[in-house]
C-alpha cells in the first residue's frame, strides 16, 4: 500500500440550487478542486462519482456528470452507499492510488435532492432500510429511524431532548461562520425545543434539511505529490475504517448506539496508531442531532451514554476536548447525500491547513476525523487525516 | 413550459412512475399466515438460526431447508417513536407510532402500537402482537399494549 495524499479540495455552495443542473453544480466543486491542488484536469487519471441518484431525474447521473466535468475517457466508476456515498467515492479512489493503479485520482461527490417534493423525498428516505420488511408496512421515514435511535437512547440513559436541541444550536452557530452552509442563521435552545415535531422526540430543528451540493477531493501518491509542484501542505490519509450492519433495523442488536460505526473507528484507530484523544477535530454525521449524540460515544470521544453530559458541558464546541462539526454539520451546512463524505475532508483538509478562518480549532497533533455513516447505520467510514508538521 | 416566478428558470421533467409486483411465492406463508392474524418467522433446520423478516435461505448454513414458526403474541417494546411527518403512500393515514418490539421468541418485529397515547409509551412496556386490515386493503402489524 503507498501513502495517499489529498493534494486539492472543492465545495459548492450548499442549499436548494435550483439555480443549476447536478453537471453544473458537479462542475463548482470539480474547479475548486483542481485549482487548489495547482494542477490541471489532465493531471487526473480516474474519476470516481459518487451519487446516491435517487431523487434527481437523471436516474444514471455518473455519465453525464463526469462527462461535463471533462473527464468522459477517466471513469467514471460509480459508487452508491446511501448517506456515505461521498466516503465510498473517496474510498474507492484511495484504494486505486494507494494501490498502484493510478498516481492521480479524483472523488467526486454530488447530490440534487431539492428537484422532487418533501412528501416525495420522505419516501424515497423511508426506502433506506429494507422495503418489503418497513416502508411497506408502517411507512417509515428517515426521521423516524433515527427517532427510534433517539427514544431508546433517552430510555436508557436519560438524555433529553435539550440535550438534542443543544446539538442544533452548535450546528447552526458554527454554520454562520462557514458561507458555503445551507443555512446561515444562529437560532436559540427555545427555538430548537419548541419547533414542530416531526417524528418524536425529533423535531424539526433535529433534521437536516434537504440540500442540493457537491464537493470533490483530488488524491495523489506520495511520489506524485513529490513530483507535483506546489504541494506544501498535502494532508495524509493515515487510515479508512470502514464497517456495516444489517438492513433490517430489526435484526440489531440494540439502538442506543451504530455498531458500525464503533467496528470503523476502532479499524481506523488500529490502523492509523491513534486513539480518540490524539483527534484535534472532527466532522461526524449528524443527520440528526441523535446521531451527533451517538457518534460522540460511538468514537470513544466519551464514554457510553454520557453523549448528552458531553454536548452539554461545551466539550465538542471550538475551545472544547475535541471541537465537532465547526463546518456546521450536516444539520446546518446540509446533506447532499453523495457530496456529505467528500465535503468533510473538505472541511478536515482545510482545518488541517489552517485554513479555516474564524471557525479555525486549535492544532495540536494536526490530526483530524471524518465519521459519515450510511442510511441507519447501514455503512460507516471512519477516516483519520493527518498533516505532517 | 418555463416556470416565470421569482424562482430560477425550471422545466418541469415527464413523470414516470413505479409500482412493481414484489415475488412473495417463496414466502407464500408468510403473507397467506398474515391474513390469518399470525406473525410468522424461518428457522433453519441445520442451525437453528431463527430468522425475522422471514427468509427461506439461511446463509450461514448455506441451505434452504427452514421451517415456518408462527410468533407467540406476547412482546417487549424496544423502542418506538410518533410519527408526524408523513410519506407519500401513508399522508392518507393519522400520525402513527413506528414501535420495535422483542417477542418470546427472541426476534424483534416492526409494527404500528395501536391503544394507547403516545405520551404514555414506554419503553419496557409489554405488548400484544397482532395484525390489521387498513380500509385501502392493506395488512399491517399491530402492537397494543
Amino acid at each position: 500500500m503507498r501513502k495517499v495524499a489529498v493534494i486539492g479540495v472543492g465545495n459548492s455552495k450548499f442549499g436548494n440550487r435550483s439555480d443549476v443542473t447536478i453537471q453544473e453544480l458537479a462542475f463548482e466543486a470539480v474547479k475548486e478542486a483542481v485549482e487548489d491542488a495547482g494542477i490541471t484536469p489532465k493531471d487526473i487519471e480516474l474519476s470516481v462519482v459518487g451519487s446516491a441518484g435517487t431523487r434527481t431525474y437523471e436516474l444514471y447521473p455518473a455519465v453525464p456528470i463526469n462527462e461535463y466535468a471533462g473527464f468522459y475517457d477517466r471513469g467514471p466508476i460509480r459508487v452508491e452507499a446511501a448517506c456515505a456515498t461521498g466516503s465510498a467515492a473517496v474510498y474507492t479512489a484511495y484504494a486505486s492510488v494507494a494501490s498502484g493503479q493510478v498516481d492521480v485520482a479524483m472523488a467526486l461527490g454530488v447530490e440534487k435532492m431539492c428537484e422532487v417534493d418533501t412528501a416525495t423525498s420522505l419516501a424515497v428516505g423511508g426506502r433506506g432500510g429494507n422495503y418489503l420488511w418497513e416502508f411497506h408496512f408502517f411507512g417509515t421515514t428517515f426521521p423516524a429511524y433515527y427517532a427510534l435511535h433517539a427514544s431508546a437512547h433517552m430510555a436508557k440513559y436519560g438524555t433529553k431532548e435539550e440535550h438534542l436541541a443543544m446539538v442544533a444550536v452548535k450546528a447552526h452557530k458554527y454554520a454562520t461562520m462557514n458561507p458555503k452552509a445551507h443555512f446561515q442563521r444562529a437560532i436559540t435552545l427555545e427555538e430548537a425545543l419548541n419547533s414542530r415535531v416531526v417524528s418524536w422526540p425529533l423535531k424539526l430543528f433535529d433534521c437536516c434539511p434537504i440540500s442540493d451540493g457537491s464537493a470533490c477531493v483530488i488524491l495523489a501518491s506520495e511520489e506524485k505529490v513529490k513530483e507535483l509542484k506546489g504541494q506544501d501542505t498535502p494532508v495524509w490519509i493515515e487510515a479508512m475504517g470502514f464497517s456495516s450492519d444489517t438492513a433490517n433495523i430489526c435484526r440489531r442488536t440494540s439502538y442506543v448506539g451504530l455498531e458500525a460505526a464503533v467496528r470503523a473507528s476502532k479499524m481506523a484507530y488500529k490502523m492509523a496508531k491513534i486513539g480518540p484523544e490524539d483527534v484535534d477535530v472532527a466532522t461526524v454525521h449528524d443527520c440528526f442531532t441523535i446521531a451527533e449524540i451517538m457518534a460522540y460515544e460511538d468514537l470513544g470521544f466519551c464514554k457510553k451514554g454520557e453523549g448528552g453530559k458531553f454536548i452539554a458541558e461545551g466539550q465538542t464546541e471550538l475551545g472544547g476536548k475535541i471541537p465537532v462539526n465547526l463546518d456546521g454539520g450536516l444539520k446546518a451546512k446540509g446533506h447532499p447525500l453523495g457530496a456529505t463524505g467528500c465535503s468533510m475532508i473538505y472541511e478536515l483538509t482545510r482545518q488541517l491547513r489552517g485554513e479555516a478562518g474564524k471557525r479555525q480549532a486549535p492544532l495540536k497533533n494536526y490530526v483530524a476525523l471524518a465519521h459519515n455513516v450510511g442510511g441507519t447505520g447501514h455503512y460507516c467510514w471512519v477516516t483519520i487525516l493527518r498533516r505532517r508538521k | 413550459m418555463m416556470s416565470e416566478a421569482k424562482e430560477p428558470a425550471s422545466i418541469t421533467s415527464r413523470p414516470i412512475t413505479y409500482t412493481h409486483k414484489i415475488p412473495v411465492a417463496k414466502t407464500k406463508i408468510f403473507w397467506e399466515k398474515l391474513k390469518e392474524g399470525k406473525i410468522c418467522a424461518t428457522k433453519c433446520k441445520k442451525c437453528g438460526n431463527l430468522y425475522y423478516p422471514p427468509q427461506v435461505d439461511c446463509p450461514q448454513c448455506l441451505t434452504s431447508e427452514v421451517e415456518w414458526l408462527e410468533l407467540s403474541e406476547e412482546a417487549v417494546l424496544e423502542t418506538y417513536t410518533h410519527v408526524q411527518t408523513r410519506p407519500q403512500g401513508f399522508t392518507q393515514y393519522e400520525p402513527y407510532i413506528i414501535a420495535v418490539a422483542k417477542t418470546l421468541e427472541g426476534v424483534k418485529v416492526m409494527g404500528w402500537l395501536e391503544g394507547v397515547k403516545p405520551t404514555e409509551v414506554k419503553v419496557g412496556m409489554k405488548l400484544k402482537m397482532a395484525t390489521k386490515t387498513l380500509p385501502d386493503g392493506y395488512v399491517t402489524i399491530v402492537f397494543k399494549p
